[in-house]
């Protein structure tokens, strides 16, 4: 009898891609938020000046 | 002021993550063999089961931020905690979706309302409540208070989630310990299998921690900059 392996690469590939997906957004999501923080701090920065004047 | 500069010991930490993270995947694909029944979709079993775990030890890892910080009231621990429920939620995220795509050709269904599948949702949505519960308290010392004792309870779910496919009729199999008679996509692992799985367990591990340095380090900064905002407006 002849054994035939299914083909369920494309489950494979959509699992892939959802788990290394998620995680690079998440990534990505921190460094926005990163970067938005240090444009704000420069902004209050800016801010703290002025006012000293 | 906030340590804006990334420590030596958070990048090594991070360059040990991602090089765990990519080592585990060439052993994914490159070293662990094909499954005879399910084929090639049965490799989305080692990152699901890490993303599942990761999500547990995230929850869990929150409910000793939380007791530490009933404790000693240190802010660090209610970021801590604030941190490790995010990555839990993002991580449990992963393992619901990628478990779903899995169960595709193996179960023949995206979705079931099995035990395990439910009460890993219901651990998901307990934390999304919380996320959103902390939102609507502008107090921080009653936000972190509140925190630390929803974070002790709701840690409950983790157990219930894990020994749900031990104690109840289930078709979700057991990757740990003794397997149920009814459970459907089951396997024997072989070593390089077993291997490849806990290494996967481990630079999921890692990544993790790593991922939580950042998170509060990010949530320090976001303080801090609430501080000189706070300070400004009174002045």
């Amino acid at each position: 009898m002849i054994e035939t392996i299914p083909d369920t690469r494309a489950y494979l590939i959509a699992g892939y891609t959802v788990i290394l997906g998620g995680l690079l957004l998440y990534v990505i999501s921190l460094i926005v938020r990163w970067r938005a923080l240090a444009r704000e701090e420069r902004w209050l920065a800016e801010v703290e000046q002025g006012e000293k004047k | 002021m906030t340590d804006q500069k990334m420590s030596l010991g958070l990048k090594i930490l991070t360059a040990a993550a991602i090089l765990l993270v990519v080592a585990a995947g060439c052993l994914v694909f490159l070293y662990a063999p094909r499954e005879r029944v399910m084929g090639e979709v049965q490799r989305v079993f080692y990152f699901h089961v890490a993303s599942a775990w990761v999500g547990m030890l995230s929850f869990m890892v929150a409910a000793v931020a939380g007791v530490t910080y009933l404790v000693r009231r240190t802010r660090t621990w209610d970021l801590v905690g604030v941190s490790s429920v995010e990555i839990g939620m993002v991580f449990g995220l992963i393992a619901i979706l990628s478990g779903s795509i899995w169960a595709r050709p193996v179960w023949n269904t995206w979705w079931t309302w099995d035990p395990r599948l439910v009460t890993t949702t219901i651990m998901e949505l307990v934390y999304a409540a919380y996320v959103l519960l902390r939102q609507g308290v502008e107090d921080p010392e009653r936000r972190a208070r509140f925190g630390a004792v929803y974070a002790i309870v709701g840690v409950l779910t983790v157990p219930i989630t894990f020994l749900s496919i031990r104690f109840l009729r289930t078709i979700h199999p057991v990757v740990i310990g003794t397997g149920n008679a009814a459970a459907q996509g089951a396997f024997d692992m072989t070593p390089p299998m077993l291997q490849t799985f806990m290494f996967s367990l481990l630079a999921f591990s890692v990544l993790y921690f790593a991922l939580l340095l950042h998170r509060v380090r990010l949530a320090r900064r976001a303080e801090a900059l609430e501080m000189r905002r706070a300070e400004l407006a009174a002045a």
